[in-house]
């Protein structure tokens, strides 16, 4: 880490507009994972990425196509992401990251209300301008498994909009696509 | 950008986030005078329970929460900020909130949810305010009430849903 006092002016500005634009690689990592939006999440990545996710080890193109493909079983999802973390150095950095994804889960018929709790351990890269994954960990840090007992139809609930894993959702009518 | 401009934009993009907290404080202190702050007076929203001006909403919200949750606490993360000019952007936001309200028995329920915001930011006369603000939910849960007041817990400084919160006091004192 550099001591703020050691940097240049221009250095300074550079720093903050690196980790600025790292809280937003973040945020439209979860805007792909949530709205299964293959393009974005394609876009989030170095063509070399390296990704841990569970069964995802290696290469990250399995795993991008495998998050924006289509789950009968996971009807909903919603990766909230704080406590970003970030070291620049350059054009590369590292990041912890927080996440909470919620998520309902058919198992056996039922509808289960799925809560993980973990982190983004990353390196990034900024790439023609853009910073990307180069690699990601995510660290299972708890999770809770309830039965899922949401309301989203009926009394006060069916006035609201509902969010959905594709382009139906209605976020696309503010960003396009 | 020039130098200048970039300095401009990275504070923009605060200032942005830092509005974004403002709503949630207003909404968990029931601060009517600080949830209109964080929107134009000419500013819509789309909440599905109400959709109008957004000064009229804030009218209507903060008895609708005080006469239905018997407690609430917001926390938005995960925010998408696209800057379309030096005064227009628009936003998406994640909030994970937890509530309590009373069944029609009586009974306490907690009450989590999901929801995003959608947002349109203006920057008018140096502040940025919302224009729009659109609600989507994703996820809602209704959980036995099992809070505690008692030992360790009455200890604990409360929040409170007026300006005796402890968060003005530290304002106060600056």
């Amino acid at each position: 880490m550099n001591a703020i006092t050691e940097m240049t002016d221009l250095g300074l500005l550079e720093q903050v507009e690196a980790k600025q634009a790292l809280q937003q690689l973040n945020a439209k990592f979860s805007r792909a994972m949530d709205r299964m939006d293959r393009c974005l999440m394609v876009s989030l990545w170095t063509d070399d990425g390296q990704i841990d996710w569970g069964v995802h080890k290696g290469s990250a193109k399995p795993f991008v196509i495998a998050a924006t493909t289509a789950d009968p079983s996971l009807e909903r999802s919603f990766h909230s992401v704080s406590t970003e973390y970030f070291e620049v150095d350059g054009d590369t950095a590292i990041g912890e990251v927080s996440v909470i994804i919620v998520s309902i889960v058919l198992e056996n018929g039922s509808k289960i209300d799925r809560l993980v709790g973990g982190r983004y351990l990353d390196r990034y890269r900024k790439e023609d301008g853009q910073w990307t994954i180069a690699q990601r960990t995510f660290v299972h840090d708890w999770n809770m498994n309830l039965p899922s007992s949401a309301n989203l139809e009926e009394g006060m609930f069916a006035k609201f909009l509902k969010g959905r894993r594709d382009k139906q959702d209605p976020s696309y009518q503010l960003f396009g696509e | 950008m020039d130098i200048s401009q970039r300095i401009r934009r990275a504070a923009d993009y605060q200032a942005i986030l830092e509005q974004m907290a403002r709503y949630i404080q207003a909404v968990d202190r029931c601060d009517l005078e600080l949830l209109k702050y964080t929107f134009h007076h000419d500013g819509v929203v789309s909440f599905g329970i109400f959709d109008g001006n957004a000064h009229e909403f804030c009218d209507f919200d903060i008895p609708f929460i005080k006469e239905n949750l018997s407690m609430g606490a917001h926390r938005f993360s995960t925010a998408t900020i696209e800057f379309e000019s030096d005064t227009r952007a628009v936003a998406e936001s994640y909030m994970l909130g937890n509530a309590a309200a009373p069944t029609p028995d009586g009974t306490l329920l907690n009450f989590p949810d999901n929801i995003r915001y959608l947002d349109v930011w203006e920057k008018r006369d140096g502040i940025w305010r919302m224009y729009s603000r659109g609600l989507v939910v994703d996820w809602n849960a209704f959980w036995p009430y099992s809070q505690r007041e008692d030992g360790a817990f009455a200890e604990y400084r409360r929040g409170s849903r007026s300006t005796q919160d402890p968060a003005y006091a530290l304002r106060a004192a600056r």
